[in-house]
């Protein structure tokens, strides 16, 4: 008898064994079947909800943005009647502000300005238009009520600090509640008026292309591929390269909700230097919109069960933002800056004559946690924190009272910490090498400056991500 | 039996296909799974595991091979991960250190015996030995090809196959002899 002559024999009975199971053996199944179905269903929901709340994020921030860009619009546009920038700013360190935009600065309104060594009276003002001031009064008063109180519980130093300039510099004390009053009246007529803009549905549009387009037959095939590396993958790092490329912008309050105007600025000494910084008159920056956003890093990931994936990794990314400015002025001066008094050598004036790319350069330390959505498709969300350093920049600060931009990397905090979210999808996975791309947010939740009067923006960007992993 | 169709229904999540499928392949995967354990309940755990990978994956079969093939391969591979998982086989499936050994030739007894029966004498096998007599024997792996599924070298899975043939044959042997020593005895 051959050597197998008895495995064939075996084989031959074997193939005769049958056995009928028991009944609850079906039952078992079946209620296991259904319960995954049922989990599926909860992980779809999931997923919608996670796009919705994606979505109303977004819409709420595109908001914000564009009620901040209608309010600086408006008060530009009441600039057009004011002196020319350049004959404001003759000296920046010895008037910063002679004259004010008239729609700002009402005439009653009579105050101090920034001085050294000597004040600078406007004279004796007198209310030629009262009639006019108390019919915007009446208007205004019921909408600016409560915001006239927060002022003078906000900043009680202001009535104060304005008793610190001597008599002789200041005829009348100006009340301090009526600037603040009139200052809100025009932010709020300003926004108000604003209502009929338009808004930019580009953005959201892009959203909704990138999360599109999802081929599932295509996936089932490589799934078969994907599940006997699985095993394989679980023991290993997964090394990946990672590029990003989008649009980045600031926000001003994702947790705060809108922008403050009602920041008052005080009046500080710094030695012989003697700032007044004005309450209801000041100059409006430009408009500030979206850039270019990109990054490159590379990741290591690993299996943590079935769908959970850590990773982490090291990333260079790139932000920008556009805004206008005018021309520029080489000329040694010194500038406010919080407490500080610090010197440039160059500014620019406030106009639209040419824009300006306000860059940031920043070192990044991503750790997320992947989830992948279904077995059989390979679309996964991710969601993070990371590290920042930015190491470089040249973004511009805008100072209100000399209406001008100048360079101060003493203003841009250097550490950010930003949270992000993703949703990936395995377009290609051939042995080892795997391809990912998806729609990637991203906010930094420190503020990204350390003084700003107008609102400290914080950094987001939101783009496509894409990854190769081996 | 169409198994086109009925994949496809099942693949809709159609309760009476999945059920069909199941009725259809049940009792063999059944035996399957009982010559891989020690009793009947694990077999049906493991039935009951494998199926739900079946209905789970069955998205995966390309329609390539035969469905009761592709089904049965679920089966073993659920079966050797539940004695990898269950302390109890877990134990039985290390091979310590034994001399190797070689299959022979030698006269062999013709299995005159029902599949139950057999199946019954394999699984008195150690589980090792069981596992390993198994998927070479009846699954026809290589004993390459066992030695990545067990995570030992194929060196141990020849002798150790070697020594599970030799206990089955000498078991055999006695059960086939023992009636004809009853029935000489008889005469």
């Amino acid at each position: 008898m051959p050597v197998n002559e008895f495995e064939k024999q075996v084989q031959q009975k074997m193939d005769e064994l049958r056995m009928v199971p028991s009944e609850p053996v079906w039952v078992n199944i079946e209620s296991q079947i259904r319960k995954k179905k049922e989990r599926r269903r909860l992980i779809i929901w999931f997923f919608m909800l996670f796009l919705f709340i994606s979505g109303g994020l977004w819409w709420f921030l595109g908001n914000n943005n564009r009620k901040l860009h209608v309010a600086e619009n408006n008060v530009i546009g009441n600039q057009k009647n004011e002196k020319p920038v350049s004959k404001q700013n003759k000296e920046i360190t010895t008037v910063p502000v002679t004259k004010r935009p008239e729609n700002l600065s009402p005439k009653n309104q009579r105050h101090g300005t920034l001085i050294i060594g000597k004040a600078i009276n406007k004279g004796p003002d007198k209310l030629k238009n009262k009639e006019t001031q108390i019919k915007n009064k009446e208007v205004l008063a019921r909408v600016i009520q409560k915001p006239k109180k927060d002022l003078a519980e906000k900043h009680p130093a202001a009535d104060q600090e304005n008793k610190m300039i001597p008599d002789k510099v200041i005829e009348k004390k100006a009340d301090i509640s009526t600037i603040a009053t009139n200052e809100t009246a025009n932010v709020l007529s300003v926004i108000e008026s604003s209502k009929t803009d338009s808004i930019n549905s580009g953005e959201k549009k892009s959203i909704e292309k990138e999360t599109t387009g999802i081929n599932q037959e295509a996936d089932k095939e490589k799934l078969s591929t994907e599940n006997k590396t699985r095993q394989h993958e679980n023991k290993k790092w997964e090394k990946a390269i990672t590029a990003q490329i989008g649009w980045s912008n600031y926000n001003y309050g994702l947790f705060n909700g809108e922008k403050s105007f009602d920041r008052l600025s005080s009046v500080q000494n710094s030695g012989s230097v003697l700032f007044l910084s004005p309450g209801p008159g000041f100059y409006m920056p430009q408009e500030i919109t979206k850039g270019a956003s990109f990054a490159v890093g590379v990741e290591l990931k690993r299996l943590l069960g079935n769908r959970i994936r850590v990773s982490t990794g090291l990333q260079y990314h790139y932000y920008s933002t556009y805004t206008k400015r005018g021309a520029a002025v080489e000329k040694d001066s010194t500038i406010s800056y919080g407490a500080d008094a610090i010197d440039i050598s160059k500014y620019y004036k406030n106009g639209n004559q040419s824009s300006y790319t306000n860059r940031f350069h920043i070192i990044e330390i991503p750790v997320a946690f992947e989830y992948r959505l279904f077995r059989d498709i390979p679309l996964s969300i991710s969601a993070g924190a990371s590290y920042g350093h930015l190491f470089k920049t040249n973004a511009l600060t805008f100072n209100r009272v000399s209406n001008i931009y100048y360079y101060n990397r003493r203003d841009y905090v250097s550490n950010y910490l930003n949270i992000f979210s993703s949703i990936q999808y395995t377009w290609l996975k051939k042995g080892k090498i795997k391809m990912q791309s998806g729609p990637v947010f991203l906010y930094n939740c420190l503020e990204l400056q350390k003084e700003n009067y107008f609102g400290i923006p914080h950094l987001f960007s939101l783009g496509l991500k894409n990854s190769i992993s081996f | 039996m169409d198994y086109h169709k009925l994949v496809r229904d099942c693949l809709k999540a159609k309760p009476e296909a999945q059920r069909q499928l199941y009725s259809h392949f049940a009792e063999t995967m059944l035996g399957v799974c009982y010559r891989y354990t020690k009793s009947l309940a694990d077999a049906e755990d493991v039935l009951q595991e494998g199926f739900v990978k079946v209905y789970k994956n069955l998205h995966q079969y390309k329609f390539d091979g035969e469905l009761g093939a592709w089904i049965r391969k679920i089966m073993v591979n659920t079966a050797l991960n539940f004695l990898k998982l269950n302390r109890r086989y877990h134990e039985e499936m290390y091979f310590p250190g034994q001399p190797p050994l070689h299959v022979v030739a030698e006269n062999y007894p013709m299995v005159n015996m029902e599949a139950k029966e057999l199946a019954n004498l394999i699984r008195q096998l150690p589980a090792g030995y069981q596992a390993i007599f198994n998927l070479h024997a009846i699954e026809g792996y290589s004993h390459v090809e066992i030695g990545e599924m067990l995570g030992i070298s194929d060196g141990t899975s020849r002798s150790q196959y070697a020594r599970a043939r030799a206990l089955l044959i000498n078991w055999i042997k006695k059960i086939s002899e023992e009636p004809q020593k009853e029935s000489y005895a008889g005469k």
